[in-house]
């Protein structure tokens, strides 16, 4: 009888301890579905994430970058990379926005009928991945984002930088194919056109001449061209340009790069600006450079005081061309006909805020953020300036941009089709001045758009004398056009109107590095920029390879990026000091 | 060790065989030799028969006897064996010793299981509670550190509560977690972090086994090997710590028995750097205030000394007036500032906010101007007006109570930890509650539960790369700290402005003091634990029991940026909200028999079903509305930045099957079979077994007499592991909306995840073969216990970096193969043992692991991360464990370094690499005890040789010319090598074809500025050999004597004088640093390992402790 109560009661109580475990869904294995992330997104939600992942890239880094190649920015102006330099941007690019335009495409694909997204994704596509190659020469491309596919790739080759190029075109034409089609789907996530399939058609014309001329060196493009021109659907009107406008909420951060770098912080956190540009555009009288370049103190610097001393630009060369604005005389008899003592208060107080530096001056970097110049108005959307002041602080309006494919871009490419390749222009303008002048009233009227919002610009800048009160006396931007117009080189050598023509774009396309670089590499123009003051490499025809990507996938190429041998194959002239 | 002993009972209990009446009865009361008291629990047979019996509670016991002859056998675990003629007597009391033979009698080993240590085919180690408690160290991990050989400790920082790591026998996990699994009083307990693995900001997060209070661990045991931990299933790869609290002490003294501990201790900084205190702030031996490196002029007191030893012209003065005029041929300044000062440095940052630091100067021309007064130049003791004295307090109340049947504990500790920085604090209370007994129906229950409430506070002071490298540690304390100009005297000048409490500094950074005051973090955290266990023996051979509980706590952070700083001018404040519950269930058979007299059985078969459940919530919120009011609501923009949940079970069936032969050949054989549902449904379910082996010699055959015990063992096994949840499939990420400025709306925003995952996703097993023999001669006086272990972890389930050309960073994998091979030496020796009682003990831990990548996948390597792209840990093919990966200067192939004949420096090489190996060649705890009376002096010393690590501080004091060995800078220096071209990184040669000797000279500043030695050169200049040898802990301790005690109300009183960290030594490190290498780069579950990036510096401490019983 013990024996029997001992036995049920201990059944009982296993029973009873199993039954009440397993009556919950302990035992219930599946729940292994991640609840915090979807399986699926819509192509909208990809489309927006590209465009304003590529924006900061191309905003950031490689337009900072190649902006200081062409010596308006310090940056990277001494060459000097390793594989680590472009590591985090190849990384973030090939993981993030390239690779969700490849899944945009491969989804509108999929989902058939289709054709409005799919065209964005083929033009955005034949955009970045042409501007891979400018960078890299040749990239991962046609095996490229299969880590996931069926038979996963995870060593991608790399493709022809020249094939790259030519599929790009091809993907062109398959765009304009599909935007002629009729779609019941209406595009949403369309940063930069809303979805107005007009303006993609124009963008897609438009960057097949862009990739036309930028291999004019190599291919016989002239045909192309022609029938492009002729065609007449290019992007000829500002209301059509290809732009990104970031966003000015201060959170999430996505505002303009050099924005976050100039005004963000407590205080300016901006590297320089290139001496040689700032100089000549003063001496040009150039009236976008209150919108271009913000002056943040008046005082001059003491050479007597031991610590202002060290702190002047260029204080550790001899060898400056411009050095310190405000006590060069060269600088000031050129700009004010008199030596740094006889300059007015107001001319010294003016020139003590251009402070920036010469091409690849080693000097070290003393305490001068808050003296040095900062991105103005446009294109970043910092402060217009009427007065010196501090950057930092969110100042200024934030409404910043990035031009990627602008008309004034597309009338350069013009000019520069019918030096060169004797394309015939007429369709756009009844001749070289006029469609320079053309491509300068659309730029200028750009940065008297962007540069004058949320600021208190005077407009017309004949005021500007009464105005404001700079020592500076500023054409408008009708004089300057004048003057410009008026000195081109008509009856010059191809050579002489081409270098005319890049120097202006040169100050045109402040703001996006990309296309001054690009068209150096094409052109060797301008040839005027200053020598750099030190040399520790020679000029980057490429950026390198990420070293990551050297570790991880075998069939990366070892190239010298500074090495003849390492020139993308539109790249003839392979520059050098 | 009696405590230990009394933990038998239960187990014991299982094997009491029923009483036959018989011809009379004998009766006694069996009591410790020790210490007089009664012994509850011991075996009491008569020979040659299986009649017997155990004594009560109080020691008591009876036996019925036949009724002439006979021999009693009186036995307990970890006492000596006696026997005793019953003769004529009818009482018969016994005073039983200890076996001196068996230095840890018992051990708990997986599952809760008690065994006999001579017949564990696997090494166990086990720490007391006065081997924990009362060590001056709050936190259970540190306070273990030294004392095991195997068991790797390393504490994060010197921040009051920061996270500790610990690894045993190696790291068996590439990318995964390599702690080992907790199990408190049976039931798992969560020791996340729940950082953010980034290596910038917050390292004084805790790691939660910091709710364990060390004064409140009944014993510690920590399972090794794979052999003895297999049976806790899959989270048992990295070993397991198995800790018994107090609360579930399973008996107690007869009556009441009331304890307090208490202790003091203070605690300073451990160790500052030597600092030159020749040269001002600037740079190339001119002064300026703004800059942050002391490359400037020297200070007044060696101009003169300078001057005359080389020929310059410092001047004594740092600054000149606004009508000054240089006259460059007299080298002169007209209007010079005073001798021995500066334009003060505040006031040129903030003219005239601070009135004091004006002077109205009269101009040549008879005109007034405001400028900077003059400031004194000297040398400013930085660190050490920075630095406080912190301090921690301990109190503790244990109560216990026992009766025939049952017994409870019950108490509560609370400790309160200041650190050595302004608002750096912890505290700790537990409460506690545990009781066990037998009900009347012969069912065996027992139960505890303890509430933790642990409070973390600290400004922003993690680990921190400073801002110039990477940005991230910004806003931290230790960004700046240490590198602050000699000159500027942190502690006296002004650092928040008068009017809205914004940051003054003398330039754009935060102030470490203006920080310090506004911008902390604190973490609350709540903890419940608890379980039940109830068991009852169906047959005298079959018991069942059941065991479940419940751990689960509630984590709430805030970290708070006042607006007016630097690094977040608007300020923010973050919210993160933790919760954590794991239920565990374990449904346990045990079948046991002896088969004949010399074979006996032991099976045990069990269940076990395991939930975890987690969740987190980050709320950030931006742009503080009023400074006065720091809440998320009291901003203008939120971001709700995390809602995450993560649920995971897993259910075992196990089997541990032992023999036992002649008390002297032990075979255990072990199986468990998991399904987790984190593997890919229908394969998801594994495998594993193992075998061990204990032959004790000395009790097989007859031993020369020196040898006292000898053991051998040997064991293989295999422990599989499963998966983090959701990594089977490939999912997308929203991003955060995007608001144009252009159209109307805002735009939402997606990316496909950048981790590939795996659907035929495999566990991961490691195999682990153990062999190892104990011994101990010459009457006890040496003990040795040595482990050679082999195991190698394969099917790793690895977050590998593949190519981001595959459109992926990572993928899922199970990958490649590592494994970990070492030695164990525990020697324990006792060189001298006098009758006057005098006692020296010496214990040696010894502890040696090689590690290796044998496989680490397809492209044979994983790239942890760290502070750069291509700067971090990485793993690689043949070489150990996480090597630390980063630049170095180009060599020919001779090794000599090449230089750019431009510039007079080294250059990079294209591409990083292996540039240290972080791994300790060994490590020894050498543990030096020496009693006399009651006296009890006891010092651990640690030793750790190698393991590379690499110092942000290092080359931040270098960079910026603080340390005392960078002084001599007047003369011009020539780097050693050979002049190189970077366009072919080979040597360049001269016209005969000889390599070029480098001859273009370069100034002291040069030399630690760009591509030289300090931040900005290449990262291998700043690896360092982090060899350590300290004091960690040094006790001196006096338990009162019986015969004082007698006339108070106290069983026992003890006082005692504690230091830790009193000394170290790290001799390869650069010189006069000072740095205590001990220090982790991220928090304590990060893979990545060898760097030192600035963090709170570890402290010494010292104080007392007084600990009584009534």
């Amino acid at each position: 009888m013990k024996k029997l109560y001992r036995k049920g009661l201990a059944a009982f109580l296993s029973l009873t301890l199993l039954f009440s475990v397993s009556s919950c869904d302990i035992f219930d294995l599946d729940v292994n579905t991640d609840p915090n992330n979807p399986s699926e997104a819509a192509v909208d939600l990809l489309l927006a994430n590209v465009l304003s992942d590529m924006s900061s890239s191309l905003a950031g880094g490689f337009n900072g970058t190649s902006t200081g190649f062409m010596a308006q920015t310090t940056a990277s102006d001494d060459f000097n990379f390793s594989n680590a330099s472009w590591n985090g941007t190849w990384n973030f690019l090939y993981s993030g926005p390239l690779k969700d335009l490849n899944e945009l495409v491969l989804a509108a694909e999929a989902q058939g009928n289709n054709p409005r997204y799919l065209g964005i994704g083929q033009v955005l596509k034949a955009y970045y991945f042409s501007t891979m190659v400018d960078f890299f020469g040749d990239v991962p491309y046609t095996e490229a984002f299969q880590g996931d596919a069926d038979s996963p790739i995870k060593e991608p080759a790399y493709d022809d930088d020249a094939a790259i190029y030519a599929d790009c075109l091809s993907l062109l034409d398959k765009a304009i194919a599909n935007f002629a089609l009729t779609s019941t789907v209406a595009v949403k996530g369309d940063l930069i056109y809303n979805g107005n399939m007009t303006r993609w058609r124009k963008l897609a014309k438009t960057m097949k001449l862009r990739l036309l001329l930028q291999t004019r060196n190599v291919s016989d493009v002239a045909g192309q061209i022609q029938a492009l021109v002729t065609e007449g659907d290019l992007i000829t009107s500002s209301a059509d340009d290809f732009q990104y406008e970031f966003p000015t909420a201060i959170t999430p951060d996505f505002r303009h790069p050099w924005y976050q770098a100039a005004y963000a912080g407590g205080e300016a956190g901006f590297s320089y600006f290139g001496h040689q540009f700032m100089y000549e555009m003063l001496l040009n009288g150039d009236p976008r450079f209150p919108f271009y370049f913000h002056r943040q103190t008046t005082n001059v610097l003491n050479p007597d005081d031991p610590t202002d001393k060290q702190t002047i630009p260029c204080s550790q060369r001899t060898d400056c061309t411009y050095g310190y604005f405000v006590l060069n005389p060269n600088i000031t008899n050129a700009l004010f006909g008199s030596d740094p003592d006889g300059l007015s208060s107001s001319e010294e107080a003016y020139l003590a805020g251009i402070f920036g530096r010469d091409r690849a001056d080693p000097s070290g970097i003393p305490n001068d953020n808050p003296i040095r110049t900062i991105p103005g108005s446009y294109p970043s959307g910092g402060v217009f300036d009427a007065t010196a002041g501090s950057g930092g602080g969110n100042r200024g309006s934030s409404v910043g941009f990035f031009p990627m494919l602008t008309s004034w871009m597309t009338k350069f490419y013009l000019l520069e089709a019918s030096i060169t390749l004797g394309t015939d222009i007429s369709k756009v303008a009844a001749s070289e001045t006029a469609l320079l002048n053309s491509a300068l009233t659309d730029q200028m009227n750009k940065v008297w758009d962007f540069g004058s919002r949320g600021q208190s610009v005077a407009a017309d800048e004949s005021t500007w004398g009464t105005v404001y009160s700079w020592p500076v006396t500023f054409k408008t931007r009708a004089a300057l056009r004048a003057e410009v117009i008026a000195a081109y080189p008509t009856g010059g050598t191809p050579n002489a109107r081409l270098a005319y023509v890049l120097k202006q774009a040169w100050f045109a396309n402040f703001g996006n590095g990309i296309e001054q670089y690009n068209a150096f590499r094409r052109t060797g123009l301008p040839a005027d920029i200053q020598t750099p003051l030190q040399l520790p490499r020679q000029f980057a025809l490429r950026f390198p390879y990420a070293q990551d990507e050297l570790n991880l996938n075998s069939k990366t190429p070892v190239i010298i990026y500074d090495n003849p041998s390492a020139a993308v194959f539109w790249d003839t002239l392979k520059f050098q000091f | 060790m009696k405590r230990i002993l009394l933990l038998c009972f239960m187990l014991v209990s299982v094997f009491v065989s029923e009483v036959w009446a018989q011809d009379r009865v004998v009766s006694g009361t069996i009591t410790s030799s020790d210490d007089g008291s009664s012994l509850p629990g011991v075996n009491v047979v008569l020979k040659g028969t299986t009649v017997g019996t155990i004594t009560d509670i109080d020691g008591n016991y009876k036996i019925s006897v036949p009724a002439a002859g006979g021999t009693l056998v009186f036995s307990f675990i970890g006492l000596t064996t006696q026997e005793s003629e019953i003769g004529a007597r009818s009482v018969i009391d016994v005073a039983m010793a200890s076996d001196v033979k068996q230095l840890t009698e018992v051990v708990v080993t997986a599952v809760g299981i008690e065994r006999e240590k001579k017949a564990l085919g696997y090494s166990v180690a086990n720490l007391s509670s006065d081997q924990v408690s009362q060590r001056a160290e709050p936190d259970p991990l540190r306070a273990m550190q030294g004392k095991m050989p195997g068991v790797n400790i390393t504490g994060g920082n010197g921040a009051p509560g920061s996270s500790t790591k610990i690894n045993i026998r190696g790291i068996s996990s590439m990318t995964g977690n390599s702690q080992p699994l907790f199990i408190v009083d049976g039931i798992p307990f969560d020791n996340s972090v729940n950082g953010d693995d980034q290596p910038g900001r917050n390292t004084v997060t805790s790691n939660r086994a910091f709710d364990i209070d060390p004064n409140n661990i009944e014993s510690i045991s920590i399972l090794k090997g794979a052999a003895a931990s297999a049976l806790y299933g899959s989270r048992a790869t990295n070993g397991v710590v198995v800790i018994t609290t107090k609360a579930s002490k399973k008996n107690t003294k007869k009556g009441m028995e009331i304890s307090y501990n208490g202790s003091v201790n203070w605690q300073e900084i451990s160790g500052i750097p030597d600092y030159q205190d020749v040269y001002t702030q600037g740079s190339n031996q001119v002064y300026n205030g703004g800059f942050i490196g002391n490359w400037g002029a020297p200070m007044p007191d060696y101009v003169d000394k300078i001057n005359a030893q080389y020929g310059t012209n410092y001047k004594k003065y740092y600054g000149v007036y606004p009508d000054n005029v240089y006259d460059p041929v007299t080298d002169t300044d007209s209007h010079p500032y005073p001798n021995g000062t500066a334009p003060n440095p505040i006031n040129n940052r903030y003219p005239g906010l601070f009135p004091e630091f004006v002077q109205e100067y009269t101009m040549e021309d008879g005109s007034t101007r405001n400028v900077s007064a003059p400031y004194q130049i000297q040398p400013h003791d930085i660190i050490g007006g920075f630095f406080e004295r912190g301090r921690v307090v301990e109190n503790g109340v244990t109560l216990s109570s026992g009766s025939e049947k049952a017994s409870i504990n019950t108490g509560f500790s609370r400790m309160n930890q200041e650190g050595i920085i302004p608002n750096q604090t912890v505290d700790r209370t537990t409460l506690f509650f545990g009781g066990n007994g037998q009900l009347d129906n012969g069912v065996f229950v027992s139960g505890t539960v303890n509430y933790v409430n642990t409070n973390q506070v600290s400004p922003q002071s993690g680990a921190s790369a400073f801002n110039d490298y990477y940005g991230g540690g910004g806003g931290s304390i230790f960004a700046r700290l240490f590198y602050l100009p000699r000159n500027f005297d942190l502690n006296g000048l002004p650092f928040e402005h008068p009017v809205d409490g914004s940051n003054i500094f003398y330039r754009a950074l935060d102030n470490p003091r203006w920080i310090a005051k506004n911008n902390l973090y604190e973490s609350n955290v709540n903890r419940v634990y608890g379980n039940i266990t109830a068991g009852y023996d169906v047959t005298e051979w079959f018991n069942v029991t059941f065991k479940g509980g419940v751990n689960t706590y509630h984590e709430f952070r805030r970290d708070v940026i006042r607006p007016g700083g630097i690094f977040f001018p608007t300020g923010g404040v973050t919210t993160d909200d933790i919760e954590n519950t794991e239920q565990d269930y374990n449904l346990i058979m045990t079948f046991s028999k002896d088969i004949n007299e010399d074979l006996s059985f032991r099976a045990l078969v069990g269940m076990n079903a395991n939930q975890r459940q987690y969740s987190r919530r980050t709320i950030g919120g931006a742009n503080v509305i009023t400074a006065s009011l720091l809440k998320t609501n009291a901003t203008s923009t939120q971001i709700v930045a995390r809602d995450y949940d993560r649920l995971r079970r897993l259910i075992g069936v196990y089997s541990d099957i032992s023999l036992s032969y002649k008390d002297f050949l032990f075979l255990n054989v072990v199986g468990r079979n998991d399904w987790s549902s984190t593997l890919p449904q229908g394969a998801n379910n594994y495998f594993y077994p193992g075998a061990s082996l204990s032959f004790v010699l000395s009790d097989a055959v007859t031993m020369p007499s020196f040898i006292n015990f000898a053991k051998l063992r040997v064991a293989q096994t295999k422990v599989g592991r499963d998966a983090d949840p959701y990594q089977v499939r490939t999912v997308y990420g929203l991003g955060l909306p995007i608001a144009s400025p252009r159209y109307s709306g805002t735009f939402n925003t997606a990316s496909l995840g950048n981790t590939l995952g795996n659907a035929a996703l495999k566990p991961e097993f490691t195999d682990e073969f153990e062999v190892g023999a104990e011994a101990r001669v010459l009457n006890n006086i040496i003990g040795l216990d040595v482990t050679y272990f082999s195991r190698s972890s394969t099917d790793q389930i690895a977050s590998a970096a593949v190519a981001r050309s595959t459109g992926f960073t990572q993928e899922i994998v199970n990958i490649g193969e590592l494994t970990n091979k070492g030695w164990e030496i525990g020697l324990d020796v006792t060189p001298v043992k006098l009758s006057n009682s005098f006692t020296w003990n010496s214990y040696f831990a010894f502890t040696k692991i090689k590690s290796e990548i044998v496989d680490a996948g397809p492209t044979g390597e994983i790239f942890i991360g760290g502070a750069g792209s291509t700067f971090g840990t990485i793993h690689r093919n043949g070489a150990p464990y996480g090597q630390i990966f980063g630049t170095s200067n180009a060599r020919d192939d001779e090794g000599t370094l090449l230089i750019d004949k431009n510039t007079g420096l080294p250059f990079p090489t294209q591409t990083s690499g292996i540039i240290g190996d972080p791994n300790p060649d060994f490590t020894l705890g050498w543990t030096n005890t020496f009693s006399f009376k009651g006296v009890t002096l006891k010092a651990l010393i640690d030793w750790k040789q190698g393991g590379d690590f690499y110092s942000f501080t290092a080359a931040s004091l270098m960079l910026r010319g603080q340390l005392q060995n960078s002084v001599d800078r007047e003369g011009l220096r020539v780097v050693p090598g050979v002049y190189g071209s970077n366009q072919t990184y080979e040597a360049v040669l001269d016209e005969n074809g000889n390599k070029i000797r480098n001859t273009t000279p370069i100034t002291a500043f040069d030399s630690h500025f760009s591509n030289g030695w300090g931040a900005y050169g290449q990262d291998e200049v700043n690896v360092y050999d982090g060899t350590v040898i300290r004091l960690r802990e040094l006790s001196l301790g006096y338990s009162l004597p019986k015969s004082i005690l007698e006339n108070t109300p106290f069983g026992r009183a003890s006082i005692s004088l504690t230091g830790r960290n009193l000394w170290f030594n790290a001799p390869n490190v650069l010189e006069g640093l000072n740095l205590d290498p001990e220090q982790l780069t991220t928090t304590a579950d990060s893979n990545q390992q060898g760097f030192e990036y600035g963090s709170t510096p570890t402290t010494r401490r010292y104080g007392f402790n007084v600990s009584l019983s009534f």
